[in-house]
């Protein structure tokens, strides 16, 4: 099932969203391209704010606020990011993390058509940040809400162009790939920047294979 | 009476030996004198060292900087002892040509790999600094924690996990860019093509992909 979707995904990106965004990539400006990650990434700070908030994250909270304030003022509406020179630092969060932070475990890794990687929790909380705690998901018309989702993926990929060639370069299994990546990325995002727990290999040193091992 | 002695001699000179021989092996399966962290930081400052020259070497053409890499890491590393962690519990399985073949494969792509890196991306000019280490297994793993500083880029937190093998060397076992594990990950890809396609399965993937580096 998520592997069909996942060749489903490969197949709609192969088709559609990488040549649009090589096409972008190659006609676009990088300065308005920049532009365009920014804007999108202001327009994404109440999101980000609320699940600060929600996670009892004061100070990433205050953060957030500050960043979308001095970007949305001093930056053009977004298009500039003085923020971060101005030691605020972007970071992401979604109600998937928070979550995660209450205590919800991820669940049965799924393949989501069209969005990717993601599991029932993460699921959940996608839907909770478009529909109910992001201004724009309920008050701008549904175009511009498809505009921005269509953007904001053409501009995704883009970004990410040298990961995606990368791994469809040194995988074997490219799906198995991003299916470790992905928890290993979402645990690190959940943490906030907290040291890892210590990862001791258990699983690789256990009595039985510590001898196999040499 | 005199005649049992040159017996009785030999007998204890056997025990003797015996009993020597008893002593060495008891001193050579002794295990290997316990690492400190001192020796970890010595070892991972020596591979950081020697790597960051290599990459500033701006004299090397592109296949001598990739020679010398290789042969650092093949020094670094027991190919043997990281195989098999990759391949996990599916290594008991595998035949004795199946191991051997497999370990050949991955060194092969490991090789065609740090070349890739090294051909995809330029370097020169980055320094690190070592953080904290952290004694992961008793006298036998440990983590060196270091940030990767790179000219007009964003520093990378990179660890450097650290095993000491039962002869007492110590070998690099992972290495964990931003937290991202690259043994886990090869374990996690390696283990899903084993589950669906068996060790066979994925000795032919393994084929492909060196061929198409």
């Amino acid at each position: 099932m998520n592997r069909g979707i996942y060749d489903f995904n490969r197949l709609a990106d192969l088709l559609i969203l990488e040549p649009v965004s090589r096409f972008y990539g190659e006609l676009v400006p990088n300065p308005v391209k920049t532009g365009v990650s920014n804007f999108l990434d202001n327009l994404r700070a109440p999101v980000i704010f609320i699940n600060d908030v929600l996670q009892g994250e004061g100070e990433r909270a205050g953060n957030t606020l500050g960043r979308f304030m001095i970007n949305t003022v001093l930056g053009a509406g977004g298009i500039f990011d003085p923020a971060t020179a101005l030691g605020r630092p972007k970071h992401n969060e979604d109600f998937g993390q928070t979550l995660a932070t209450y205590g919800v475990s991820e669940g049965p890794y799924l393949m989501l058509p069209f969005f990717g990687p993601s599991n029932p929790r993460d699921a959940l909380g996608r839907i909770v940040d478009g529909f109910a705690l992001d201004p724009v998901g309920y008050l701008a018309p549904s175009d511009v809400r498809l505009g921005r989702t269509a953007v904001d993926g053409v501009n995704t990929r883009h970004r990410l162009a040298p990961v995606f060639d990368d791994l469809n370069r040194n995988a074997i299994d490219p799906y198995a790939t991003i299916r470790s990546v992905y928890r290993q990325q979402r645990d690190r995002e959940i943490r906030n920047g907290r040291a890892a727990p210590d990862d001791n290999y258990d699983d690789i040193f256990d009595e039985e294979f510590e001898d196999e091992l040499e | 009476m005199n005649s049992n002695k040159p017996l009785l001699t030999m007998l204890s000179r056997r025990g003797l030996i015996a009993a020597m021989l008893g002593l060495f092996m008891v001193v050579s399966v002794r295990p290997a004198a316990a690492a400190s962290d001192d020796d970890v930081l010595a070892f991972t400052k020596t591979l950081g060292d020697a790597v960051v020259e290599l990459l500033a070497d701006q004299t090397l053409t592109s296949q001598n900087r990739t020679d010398q890499l290789i042969t650092l890491l093949d020094g670094a590393i027991d190919l043997q002892i990281l195989g098999k962690a990759v391949l996990a519990r599916h290594w008991r399985t595998a035949t004795e040509i199946q191991r051997e073949e497999y370990l050949g494969l991955f060194r092969e792509l490991a090789v065609a790999q740090v070349s890739d890196i090294l051909n995809s991306y330029s370097f020169g000019g980055e320094t690190y600094e070592i953080g904290k280490i952290v004694n992961l297994r008793p006298d036998r793993l440990w983590s060196v924690h270091t940030t990767i500083i790179r000219p007009d880029s964003p520093e990378i937190a990179l660890q450097w996990v650290v095993l000491k093998k039962k002869t007492g060397d110590l070998v690099l076992f992972d290495v964990k860019a931003e937290e991202f594990s690259l043994v886990n990950t090869k374990r996690d890809e390696f283990g899903s093509v084993v589950s669906r396609h068996g060790i066979d399965g994925l000795i032919d993937e393994l084929r492909q992909q060196v061929a198409a580096l």
